[in-house]
């Protein structure tokens, strides 16, 4: 009844219907946030790439093929703007390195209201190892959807999960010894 | 244990093995100590995870916030689409009431066009009707031209020096 609730107002929105949008973006908020508060470990980028994220998506609604994609379809929007952050982030931080005279803040370094060690060492990870465990263990995606997500076989999804689990352990590790 | 079979176990506790898979992993978890052990780390990390971020909401009002970035975007681009329609209405309603009046424009053009004739038929007959006043004009004319003369040497020397 809840999907069906939920589909209706989705196939509403685009159809260009402003208030199922904002009801959408209502519902969704805090599955797209936390995406990218893991992605890009500062509260201030994420919100600012969140809302960018729903703005592109209130644009291209339209040509949503599956309306049951939804949340799929919206998180794609939203890795892809943190992926580009991430990289400005990195391009930065080449110029600032290029330049050591100037005093510029190293932006790959989480904020002050990352105090959680899960969340400080989930930062340290690859992107890849990163995004596979926001995907399954945060936001709750089978193997198969993530392997649709990145557009990897499946088989890739398993080894990454594993291997970033490995990592994000190893940097618990570190972390409780230092 | 092989890396393989410890990648079966990341894949195990996420139940996405399949039946035969999972019985395999079953039976060496029953005899491997460091594979028990390493599945229950995984199985707290990942409830860490879940519960790190569980607790992190979307901010309060954003979608307010969202919509008002999209109404603001929509403004000026619903602005800049009735700009291009002004001239255009513009020349319609020219259209239209050169249509509608084009008859008694033609006359009203044609009849200002017969007063500028008749007053410059009657202005000549004046001039010729009253020597003193074309003379005077004569006279007015060249001062006028000879002075126009004088001021524009004096201006090409100036910009000249």
């Amino acid at each position: 009844m809840v999907e069906e609730e939920l589909y209706q107002i989705i196939h509403k929105a685009k159809g260009g219907d402003q208030d199922a949008f904002a009801e959408l973006v209502k519902r969704f908020k805090g599955h797209v946030y936390r995406y990218a508060v893991g992605m890009l470990s500062n509260r201030m980028d994420a919100e600012d790439v969140s809302q960018g994220a729903f703005v592109k998506a209130f644009y291209s609604i339209s040509g949503l093929d599956n309306e049951f994609a939804f949340s799929s379809w919206m998180i794609r929007i939203a890795a892809n703007l943190c992926k580009d952050r991430l990289k400005k982030r990195a391009k930065e931080k080449e110029f600032s390195d290029e330049q050591p005279n100037e005093h510029l803040v190293d932006p790959n370094i989480p904020d002050m209201s990352v105090k959680l060690s899960i969340e400080e060492c989930l930062s340290r990870l690859s992107i890849d190892h990163r995004e596979v465990i926001l995907l399954h263990d945060v936001q709750g995606y089978r193997y198969e959807e993530i392997a649709d997500m990145l557009e990897v076989p499946l088989g890739t999804v398993k080894s990454r999960l594993f291997a970033a689990r490995m990592a994000l352990r190893k940097e618990l590790a570190k972390e409780e010894q230092g | 244990m092989t890396g393989h079979l410890e990648e079966q176990l990341s894949a195990y506790m996420d139940e996405e093995l399949s039946d035969d898979e999972r019985r395999q992993i079953e039976a060496h978890l029953e005899i491997c100590e460091s594979c028990q052990v390493l599945l229950e780390e995984l199985l707290t990390l990942q409830s860490n995870i879940t519960r790190t971020y569980e607790e992190i909401q979307g901010p309060a009002d954003f979608e307010i916030r969202v919509m008002q970035v999209i109404a603001d975007r929509q403004e000026p681009a619903a602005a800049g689409k009735g700009w291009i329609f002004v001239p255009l209405l513009s020349f319609m309603a020219l259209g239209l009431l050169w249509f509608a009046a084009g008859a008694i424009l033609m006359k009203l053009i044609n009849g200002f066009l017969k007063l500028v004739v008749a007053l410059v038929y009657m202005a000549s007959h004046f001039v010729s009707g009253v020597p003193v006043l074309s003379g005077a004009v004569v006279v007015l004319s060249l001062i006028i031209l000879s002075t126009s003369v004088y001021s524009l040497r004096r201006l090409l020397q100036a910009s000249t020096s």
